[in-house]
């Protein structure tokens, strides 16, 4: 029996060479990840559907609000326009205009990733890639492994990082599994004294957090942007609690985290389907799931387990760029003309006098709760909707009045 | 022992299911690459040889100007040469004192470079990267891997490659089977092969190839890393056939130290093929003479379908046709100009002392314009 297995290793062996087996997938993953490439003035960019919708950093494509051209692999340049961009996350969707039948790439499970695996970059790194006589434009292919996961690094809060060589340029550029589907977008070098090229230490921002934030930034967002989330009204004990769990110091009843039934001594083990092991992974798993998102948090309270449902507040992180997020009114936005309680929630507290709003009926009490068909939770959601708007549009109101669901129209007016 | 074989053999394939096979495979694969690059090292080492130089230290040619970040914008052309001072007997002073502490002789001061260097024919040709061989040559010297020391002569270079050749005298040298240019492709495992810095160690970076037709369609692009030292190296594949002789190291960074950045080059076997004829007749180019407009593209421009003008350089085709910055290029003899690209192909494929015709929009108004192709300067 043991000579029988020595005998069929050694034939499998002669068979299938595993760096040739390796190569084979590396070159078939590297031509897959190149049709799909996006080239985006001063980045990297690349295609995830068939009619054009294609990823990018913020840094890289978030302030080109007018357009931009692009070019693929195959010498074909297109025009581009942003759908909806993501600030603090760093990521900026496009779509191509009339596009079809364009090769792209498929989402690959990022939290399957093992630390050891071979990934593959794919950028244009110093702008290095030119047209050739023959038409084509060729991205960077570099080879490496997942060196980390679950990395929290300022606004990239729950990152891959890896070895594979990434550059100025490969930004907004995908990080691939070598089966051809796309993990991750690379978008950080950690580097020291300046010197921006690439130190083997590699940030991408994982497929399963785009994934959460793509269904609404496919629907323009709020104003083409997009807010991260966070939970308002905790202090944490400084004492980690031995690696095990992220230990509440104290819960602000009025807040999202009071009203969630969050208490002081409880201690966070789990948020969905991850595990806490610190505050600042706290923080990191919240920070990946969009504003008004419902989360399920699992704390530790006097020896039991138990889950709390919690919906999540606006992030004020810093966006990338190093622009605070907290709103302010843009000029020339819409106008309304409530105010609101000071809870955070969407209940109007007052009505201003000759305002739209006193014209359509709105009254002190009312609670909004969808704007536009959509579902808000807070004075900020609608807020930012509003500011998304110009003076003279419409919009719709869904409102609670004496437990009683109510539609209303409402035209904005102008208020400098 | 039957038994508890057939046992354990369960177990293990119980207690590990989904990604056994993965962590399993990852392993074969790596002690598999170790044995290909023991064979490769075999089969190759004996090809790759040191080279020294000794240059003037003259301080007017730009050769020499190494040590200040600033010299051509910021990037490395050469590698930092090491200044020292001899005397006659050859003794080595890292001083300038003055005299010589061992024999009391005057010191000259002499500027040292090393790289490394690739056998491509048995009667002593050896090709490497031409920045080591900059500047006014005094000396070259090529150490085999037999230890041995020879006196090199250049033979000539081509600038725009970024390659040289060098002749020995020597004969049945040992050479590496060239790869077939047209079968390369993106992701094949490659390896690079160099001299350590004090040229008796080899070194191996592995890595793959990352992308074709860089350096004007010179070059392949490789993430094996490449330095100031195993530049000038062979590229082979990890059956040990020759991929392509590495070059042009990219030093763009925005500090004064660091490669490491997984972006290295190596001039392609068809491209040697092409270019290795006139180079040991001793013909050198610096830059073919190549067509130039005169413009520098705004290429991160995106609120324009053409081509706007971020300079244009004075004395250049486009400045007598009187273009100016900010315009914007919309066709080049009458073709739609969408991307820089398009209009840099275009005018590749033209010869310098060629007219061309550009419809340019500036502001309001659209014009046409004429003018004449200029010829690409030195870099």
């Amino acid at each position: 029996m043991i000579l029988g297995l020595a005998v069929m290793a050694s034939t499998a062996a002669a068979q299938t060479d595993p760096v040739e087996k390796l190569q084979k997938k590396v070159e078939a993953a590297g031509k897959k990840i190149s049709d799909a490439f996006v080239f985006i003035p001063s980045g990297s960019a690349f295609l995830i559907s068939a009619d054009g919708y294609f990823l990018t950093n913020h840094h890289v494509g978030g302030t080109m609000t007018a357009g931009t051209n692009v070019s693929l692999n195959d010498g074909r340049s297109f025009r581009a326009e942003i759908v909806c961009t993501d600030a603090v996350g760093d990521v900026c969707l496009f779509k191509i205009k009339d596009a079809k039948d364009l090769p792209f790439l498929e989402f690959g499970d990022s939290d399957a990733l093992e630390v050891g695996q071979y990934v593959l970059a794919v950028g244009n790194p110093l702008g290095l890639a030119m047209k050739t006589p023959d038409k084509k434009i060729w991205p960077t292919v570099s080879l490496g492994v997942v060196s980390a996961m679950h990395r929290n690094q300022d606004q990239y809060s729950d990152c891959i990082q890896t070895d594979a060589a990434v550059n100025p340029g490969n930004s907004g550029g995908p990080l691939c599994t070598l089966d051809g589907k796309f993990v991750g977008i690379n978008g950080r070098i950690a580097t020291r004294y300046f010197n921006r090229v690439n130190s083997g230490v590699g940030y991408a921002i994982s497929s399963k957090q785009i994934q959460r934030f793509l269904p609404q930034m496919m629907e323009g967002g709020i104003g083409k942007k997009i807010s991260h989330g966070q939970v308002n009204g905790f202090t944490f004990d400084r004492e980690p609690a031995q690696g095990a769990g992220a230990k509440v110091r104290s819960v602000d009843a009025s807040s999202t985290a009071g009203k969630a039934g969050f208490q002081a001594g409880d201690v966070i083990l789990q948020v969905e389907e991850y595990k806490v092991f610190s505050v600042k992974r706290f923080y990191g798993i919240v920070g990946n799931w969009p504003m008004d998102s419902e989360i399920t948090v699992k704390v530790q309270r006097e020896g039991k387990e138990v889950a709390l449902k919690v919906r999540l507040d606006k992030s004020s992180s810093v966006d990338i760029l190093g622009q605070r997020t907290d709103p302010t009114k843009p000029k020339g936005a819409g106008y309304l003309g409530v105010t609101w309680a000071g809870d955070g929630s969407s209940k109007i507290q007052g009505v201003v006098e000759g305002s739209p709003a006193e014209g359509a009926g709105l009254l002190k009490g009312d609670l909004v709760v969808k704007v536009d068909g959509a579902k808000v939770t807070g004075a900020a959601g609608v807020r930012e909707r509003i500011w998304a708007k110009k003076p003279g549009d419409k919009m719709k109101l869904t409102i609670q009045r004496d437990g009683k669901d109510q539609e209303i129209e409402v035209t904005l007016g102008k208020n400098e | 022992m039957k038994n508890l074989i057939s046992t354990l053999a369960i177990l293990a394939a119980a207690a590990l299911p989904a990604f056994a096979q993965t962590k399993d495979d990852d392993r074969k694969i790596l002690r598999a690459f170790e044995s290909k690059w023991e064979k490769v090292v075999e089969k190759a080492q004996s090809v790759v040889v040191t080279i020294r130089v000794e240059r003037d230290d003259t301080r007017e040619d730009k050769a020499n100007k190494v040590n200040n970040p600033q010299v051509d914008g910021g990037v490395f052309k050469k590698p930092p040469d090491r200044v020292v001072y001899v005397c006659a007997d050859d003794k080595v002073e890292e001083t300038a004192s003055g005299t010589c502490s061992k024999c009391g002789g005057d010191l000259k001061k002499v500027v040292r470079g090393m790289c490394t260097g690739t056998i491509l024919e048995p009667d002593g040709v050896i090709g490497t990267s031409y920045f080591n061989l900059k500047g006014k040559l005094t000396k070259i010297t090529v150490t085999t891997a037999d230890g041995k020391e020879h006196d090199g002569k250049l033979l000539g270079y081509n600038g725009g490659a970024d390659f040289a050749v060098i002749k020995i005298d020597a004969k049945n040298l040992p050479t590496l089977p060239m790869a077939d240019g047209g079968k390369l492709v993106t992701g094949m495992n490659v390896v690079v092969l160099g001299r350590a810095p004090d040229g008796k160690g080899l070194t191996l970076n592995p890595g793959i190839l990352s992308a074709p037709q860089r350096n004007m369609g010179f070059a392949w692009q490789t993430d094996a890393h490449t330095n100031y030292g195993n530049v000038g190296g062979p590229l082979v594949d990890l059956d040990g056939r020759l991929v392509g002789v590495t070059c042009k190291i990219e030093a763009k960074s925005s500090g004064s130290v660091g490669q490491n950045s997984g972006i290295s080059f190596a001039v392609a076997p068809d491209q040697l093929a092409k270019i290795m004829p006139d180079l040991k007749l001793g013909k050198s180019t610096q830059n073919t003479a190549k067509p130039f407009m005169g413009i520098q593209a705004d290429v991160n421009a995106t609120d324009v379908d053409g081509v706007k003008l971020a300079d244009v350089i004075k004395g250049g085709g486009a400045e007598r046709a009187g273009l100016k910055a900010g315009d914007v290029i919309l066709e080049f003899d009458g073709v739609p100009t969408k991307i820089f690209d398009d209009l840099r192909l275009m005018i590749e494929k033209k010869s310098v002392g060629d007219q061309f015709k550009v419809k340019v929009r500036r502001g309001e108004e659209e014009l046409d314009l004429t003018g004449t192709l200029g010829e690409r300067p030195a870099e």
